[in-house]
């Protein structure tokens, strides 16, 4: 296949606001509609055969796919220059979901040691049970990638920018790499979005959100996507067997021969919301819409402030470290410039002198920063994930995925700055009193 | 039974059953078909879904003239050919059908002309860039083919954005192929009179606001063919298929079964 160009013909915010939405014809409403319906009435039975032996496109039941749902993903595809997406009920549902469709007991992950400690989970231990294992790797280290790549390798997973740790992937090197070895990158783009970061543009197969975070901005909704550009060849090696070979669940279909670039979204979909069920409902689907179409405007707001705190902190006497690509200190920041040209997330990772107790002080004297479990809020918030979000991890793998006891991370929220950095002098003033 | 490889994509539905070979347009491959080959299985239809040399899965090198593309498909079909012989193409596709037609190649009940102009002249600027460089002609041929609406707004493919999905499609064709295709088109001359001759029944499918195939081109084909009929779908370019994909179904099935 020769190089692709993207397609560009509307600009970000453009799509932000308008692709994948018809207007509505009954009643002309400008907002999407809610279509809260479990199902949908067939014209007769001959259409109700057709659209559930996937001979034509239709609504069949919610769990499999639903209007409202579908403009988000058609939306999200088209700000990921992908040719499709799949809504899930969560971020982990879509990563869950893209293992399930592509992988079978006996096969092999390669995942950067850099993610979520949700992830870490699901592919270290939960997959493991049904008989997929992960190697967890350095995902910078290239020899150490190169070197763990076995026959059974199925699948490689990394975020563009890593929780809590900021580390960025090099996906244009890790991408030359998993190519010569056929085997499909999964992105997980969650901390830069779409706007600030589109993994397809290096090299990336497929991508992933947790669309709960900064796609959807407000913390009300919780949800996912999977994202495919249709770059990779299912059918090159023969070992995607759920896309290459026929599929009795559909009188004998194969999937890649039928529909081609749309193979693994109609596996993914036809097999994994249906058998699986983590679809994304409708409300949610809207909730997280009115964030979408606003995404550019928060991202850069979210940057802006963003910035200026990883310095602001940099400069402070009490802050034992601050990580955050914009700062000429972090190792990944001519990495960063290159793929995030318009700035590198609002996550900001730091320690404070006197370690996890002054850590723990300090968010417990934030008033402005909400302490909880999310990331991506348009609201300021605060955690210490050595002891939540990683807290299964034993010191040793701790040590391993960059999490010192003392990290503070922060999400940096679109709130007037000088109110950010004034919580944030009161906070210290707190601990260092 | 269920036989396929990378030229093509057969399936046998049952002895004596009429088979549909659909054969797809410049820089396209089996898989445009997806929408339609697998609803006319399952409705008592054996289908080949072409692959030209060059396209999709197809690695042999591309052919450069509608005759060769028409001869191509006679090579497979002669493997496969039924009673009943209903010819679907789309674009140049639809080229190669009225070549087939016009030359007897093989026996043809009926034909389905989808996006169809005779001539089909291809302009000097998307000729030359197909030549130089085919993933830019490819862009182009994207954005002059789809109506604004389903370049921006939603598409009756669930989950898929629509400009980004063909751009993919039309991605596999290997280097030069595509110029080779729309060249083929560009120099496909066929004479009035001998379209006058044809007299198997024809339906011509036109998107009303297709500007690579406009509807005066279809409707002055439609006058030519004389047991042909025309049907043009609203709002609808050049990716009839994907734009309006049920339209086009019911218009196929409605004529199929008359």
């Amino acid at each position: 296949m020769k190089k692709k160009k993207n397609l560009k013909l509307f600009d970000f915010n453009t799509l932000s606001l308008h692709a994948g939405q018809n207007l509505d014809t009954d009643f002309a409403s400008r907002a999407l509609p809610i279509y809260q319906t479990t199902s949908y009435v067939f014209e007769n039975s001959s259409e109700a055969s057709s659209i559930f032996n996937l001979e034509k496109d239709g609504h069949i039941y919610s769990r499999i796919s639903n209007p409202t749902v579908a403009t988000l993903e058609e939306r999200l595809a088209s700000l990921e220059k992908g040719i499709g997406a799949i809504c899930t009920s969560s971020g982990q549902a879509a990563l869950h979901l893209t293992v399930a469709t592509l992988l079978n007991s006996g096969d092999h992950i390669i995942s950067s040691n850099r993610i979520y400690g949700g992830s870490r989970n699901l592919l270290g231990l939960t997959l493991k049970r049904f008989g997929i294992n992960t190697t967890f790797v350095d995902p910078n280290n290239f020899k150490d990638i190169k070197k763990n790549i076995k026959k059974n390798t199925k699948l490689f997973f990394a975020e563009t920018l890593g929780n809590p740790g900021l580390e960025i992937l090099d996906i244009e090197k890790v991408s030359k790499i998993m190519s010569d070895a056929d085997v499909p990158i999964l992105v997980d783009n969650t901390i830069p979005t779409p706007y600030l970061c589109n993994p397809f543009d290096y090299g990336a197969n497929l991508v992933m959100h947790s669309i709960t975070k900064f796609i959807g901005g407000h913390g009300i909704a919780v949800g996912g996507v999977i994202i495919d550009n249709g770059s990779f060849d299912w059918n090159k090696t023969k070992k995607f067997k759920t896309l290459s070979q026929p599929y009795p669940g559909y009188n004998n279909l194969n999937f890649y021969e039928e529909f081609g670039p749309g193979a693994f979204l109609s596996r993914a979909r036809a097999e994994g919301l249906r058998d699986f069920g983590s679809s994304l409902s409708p409300q949610n689907a809207f909730y997280i819409m009115l964030g979408v179409e606003t995404l550019g405007p928060r991202m850069m707001k979210h940057v802006s402030n963003a910035e200026y705190v990883a310095s602001f902190l940099s400069g402070k006497e009490e802050v034992a470290w601050v990580k955050h690509p914009s700062l000429r200190s972090h190792e990944g920041h001519k990495l960063a410039s290159k793929i995030m040209p318009k700035g590198a997330g609002a996550i900001i990772s730091f320690g404070l002198k006197g370690g996890r107790s002054v850590a723990i002080k300090f968010i417990e004297n934030l008033r402005l920063f909400s302490h909880l479990a999310n990331i991506g809020d348009a609201k300021s918030l605060v955690i210490h994930p050595a002891s939540t979000t990683h807290a299964q991890l034993n010191n040793e793998e701790l040590k391993e995925v960059g999490i010192t006891e003392d990290l503070i991370r922060l999400s940096v929220g679109i709130e007037d700055l000088d109110d950010l950095v004034k919580d944030i002098n009161h906070a210290l003033s707190k601990v260092f009193k | 039974m269920y036989k396929s490889n990378k030229k093509y994509n057969y399936k046998k539905f049952g002895k004596n059953c009429p088979l549909i070979i659909f054969i797809h347009g410049a820089g396209c491959d089996q898989t445009f078909w997806a929408l339609l080959n697998r609803y006319y299985f399952f409705r008592g239809y054996s289908t080949l879904a072409i692959n030209f040399p060059g396209h999709g899965d197809n690695m042999d090198k591309g052919l450069k003239t509608i005759d060769e593309m028409a001869n191509y498909v006679k090579k497979i079909v002669k493997k496969y050919s039924s009673k009943e012989n209903i010819l679907v193409g789309h674009s140049m596709g639809s080229l190669v059908c009225l070549n087939v037609i016009l030359n007897k190649l093989f026996d043809v009940s009926k034909a389905i002309l989808i996006g169809i102009a005779v001539p089909m002249q291809v302009n000097s600027f998307l000729l030359n860039l197909s030549k130089e460089n085919s993933a830019d002609a490819i862009l182009k041929m994207i954005n002059w083919s789809l109506t604004d609406e389903a370049k921006l707004r939603g598409n009756q493919l669930i989950g898929l954005n629509l400009p980004n999905f063909i751009n993919n499609l039309m991605n596999k064709t290997s280097n030069r192929t595509l110029f080779y295709d729309l060249n083929a088109c560009n120099n496909y001359i066929v004479k009035e009179e001998d379209m006058r001759k044809i007299d198997i029944p024809c339906l011509i499918i036109v998107g009303k606001r297709d500007v690579m195939t406009p509807l005066k081109s279809a409707y002055k084909l439609c006058k030519l063919l004389k047991n042909s009929s025309i049907e043009i779908l609203d709002s609808c370019g050049h990716f009839h298929i994907f734009e309006k994909s049920n339209e086009v179904r019911e218009v196929i099935s409605g004529y199929l079964e008359n």
